[in-house]
């Protein structure tokens, strides 16, 4: 069961598995919601065994989002849900329950935003971070702003931003 | 430093909006994106 053609999607591997969620199709429309996996270690020449991982509930199909992994969560952000760019964050422990669930954030959170990017520190103090960096905000424009999410020992997740300059402005 | 890197084989189909994610060591899947006004498949 391979996903459909699509763009502005997101996509991660976690172990042997490379997942990938939303997405828009061709004219704009949004892709589905299901959480496609390929075991990758089976792909051959021509042929890569997809299914869809069974899952309860759902982030809601959207594109222009961002999935990262801090384990054990599949964590995705943002990106548009067909109408509006949205802000929210949602958790699947994909080698555990696999139940997607809405995260509650602190009081400080990312406005809303989609075309953004992140990656999750690996090293050093900011280890088992996810960074996010820019991407455009509701009213289309251009965001510079970079955000960490950081899960604690206790499993709550929270925002802080990043200190810069206020000077420094995209060329 | 940025540096080309030299392959052999054919290039994927010209493309914006795809992924390209690493998979275990030594390789990365180039998945998605659009060609013109319309999505396309995956590619490795």
């Amino acid at each position: 069961m391979a996903p459909t053609n699509r763009a502005a999607h997101s996509a991660i591997s976690v172990d042997k598995f490379f997942f990938v969620f939303g997405g828009a199709l061709g004219g704009g429309e949004l892709a589905d919601d299901n959480l496609y996996q390929l075991d990758f270690l089976t792909i051959t020449e021509d042929k890569a065994h997809w299914s869809i991982r069974t899952c309860k509930g759902t982030p809601g199909a959207r594109y222009g989002h961002v999935m990262a992994y801090l384990r054990p969560y599949i964590i995705i952000f943002g990106g548009n849900t067909g109408s509006e760019a949205v802000g929210d964050i949602w958790k699947i422990d994909i080698l555990g329950n696999c139940i997607w669930e809405k995260v509650t954030t602190g009081p400080e959170n990312p406005p809303p935003r989609v075309y953004h990017s992140a990656s999750v520190c690996r090293t050093g103090t900011a280890s088992g971070m996810m960074v996010i960096f820019g991407g455009r905000g509701i009213d289309g424009v251009p965001l510079n702003d970079t955000w960490g999410l950081r899960k604690h020992r206790d499993g709550r997740l929270d925002w802080m931003k990043a200190p810069y300059r206020n000077n420094s402005k995209p060329g | 430093m940025m540096e080309k890197v030299d392959f052999s084989g054919d290039s994927p189909q010209a493309r914006f909006g795809h992924t390209i994610t690493p998979i275990g060591k030594d390789k990365a899947l180039v998945f998605g994106g659009a060609v013109g006004d319309t999505g396309t498949g995956s590619a490795m």
